[in-house]
């Protein structure tokens, strides 16, 4: 029972730990590349009815793939897909291996597919979560050290031999702000005849968070800072407005009418995990002749990114 | 070996509360503006017509136009509003002095702190028209009389320019 109950709690360790990032795959990848005993080998780049043919024994390379992950990201599978049939009266198989060094070394996991018939099948080695014996560094994927090595039992046609890598992108909690300072300029008649002057945009908030967040929004002080020759009208931070203008995916629960900013934080969205997930905030300032004296006025604010 | 276990136990709830606990990350923005001393001085019309005299005007020794200019005033600054002839006489067919168009202030803007409400000689040298506190649409009513004599005036045409000047020091 003791046992059991150890097993739950690392399990739920495990499961936190898993959110901390982002899964991403790559789609099928074309070679670009190859280089063996296959005859026509550069007809298995695509699939386009045109094949490569092997006969027995034979051994050939793509590569080329151009695969390219996030910075930091931990490769969780890989898989080889092809596009196949027999070429002969036998049914046939294909052998896989994967090198990361250019060729110099290969995995050792006996993988293959068939046996293969007449007709044109999708054979797929390799799994979304199996990384065929090794721990991968991204820049193994990359052109010139990732190749996929197949080496054909009795005749067979290739018709695309793709490659497609399953990844966890490590996405760090972080808040941009830009730009940090909103000059609203200087006033007009104009603007008091409006009400109030509007920058729209004025800030583009963009977020990164391995998991589900909040963001809010709250003024530093109660009042704006007042420097000139007038006593301190004490202009309450709420005439300091905002709202979110626009937003990009991944946003949700966005305030998009204008709010007075106070010293409360007051939430600006909630997102999703993901990583530079935008949104735009449009400010704007109250004027009234009796809090909107002459002189300079400055207010400081500050974005809080919440991931519970 | 039972004691084992529930260390075992312990590590594992510091992991996940270290991992699971609430993440946040903060910026600091600021907002800031400018505001310049900002005034603006608008008339209803900026011609007061007395039209033709009569012998009761002149009998009577001058003519009245009640509420003849209406002034509105923006300002967000305490203001003063002056005004003065642009020349010490009238023009037409003798030198007819300034003094002869009089003028007075009526309001019940409570933002207008003070005003001359009787009717006062136009000269050439500013006089002060009212004061007020800042606001914008602050209205005033402008009364004027043109003073006229048998002895004095003779018929004609007579003008005389005038100019408000609002300040804000």
């Amino acid at each position: 029972m003791t046992m059991n109950r150890t097993r739950q709690l690392f399990g739920l360790v495990l499961l936190f730990v898993g959110l901390a990032g982002l899964a991403g795959e790559t789609g099928w990848r074309d070679p670009s590349a190859d280089a063996g005993q296959f005859k026509n080998g550069p007809l298995a780049y695509r699939r386009d009815g045109r094949y490569a043919t092997a006969s027995h024994g034979e051994e050939h390379i793509y590569e080329g793939y151009g695969i390219s992950l996030p910075g930091g990201s931990e490769v969780v599978g890989i898989e080889v897909l092809f596009t196949a049939r027999k070429n002969d009266s036998s049914n046939s198989s294909l052998t896989v291996e994967l090198s990361w060094d250019g060729g110099v070394t290969w995995t050792a996991t006996g993988y293959g597919v068939g046996p293969m018939p007449a007709s044109w099948r999708d054979y797929v080695a390799g799994g979304s979560s199996d990384t065929w014996g090794r721990t991968w560094a991204p820049d193994e994927l990359g052109d010139g050290a990732f190749q996929v090595r197949i080496r054909a039992i009795h005749g067979s046609r290739l018709d695309w031999v793709a490659v497609r890598v399953h990844y966890r992108e490590e996405i760090a909690q972080t808040l941009t702000v830009i730009p940090p300072l909103v000059d609203l300029g200087t006033l007009t008649l104009a603007h008091y005849d409006a009400g109030h002057k509007e920058i729209s945009p004025a800030q583009r908030v963009t977020v990164s968070s391995p998991t589900a967040w909040s963001l809010v929004v709250a003024a530093d002080a109660a009042t704006w800072t007042y420097t000139g020759p007038e006593a301190p009208p004490g202009k309450p931070s709420s005439h300091l407005e905002w709202r979110v203008s626009a937003s990009g995916p991944g946003i949700t629960d966005s305030q998009t009418n204008y709010t007075g900013l106070t010293t409360t934080p007051h939430t600006v969205a909630r997102g999703m995990a993901g990583s530079d997930l935008w949104l735009e905030v449009s400010l704007r300032v109250q004027l009234d002749y009796d809090t909107t004296v002459p002189g300079t006025y400055e207010l400081r604010f500050t974005y809080t990114l919440t991931a519970p | 070996m039972k004691v084992r276990m529930v260390t075992v136990g312990m590590l594992a709830l510091g992991l996940l509360v270290g991992v699971a606990g609430m993440a946040q990350v903060t910026q600091g923005s600021t907002a800031q503006f400018t505001v310049p001393t900002l005034i603006r001085l608008s008339l209803s019309t900026s011609t007061v017509n007395f039209g033709t005299l009569t012998e009761d005007d002149y009998d009577r020794g001058y003519k009245d136009l009640d509420a003849a200019q209406g002034i509105q005033i923006w300002s967000n600054k305490n203001w003063t509003l002056t005004v003065a002839a642009d020349a010490a006489t009238w023009t037409g067919p003798w030198a007819k002095p300034s003094t002869d168009l009089m003028w007075r202030a009526v309001t019940t803007d409570g933002r207008v702190a003070s005003s001359v409400n009787t009717f006062t000689g136009l000269t050439s040298g500013a006089t002060q028209v009212a004061a007020g506190t800042r606001g914008g649409n602050i209205q005033l009513s402008m009364d004027f009389r043109v003073l006229v004599s048998w002895e004095n005036d003779p018929a004609g045409d007579y003008s005389v320019g005038f100019t408000y000047t609002l300040t804000a020091p």
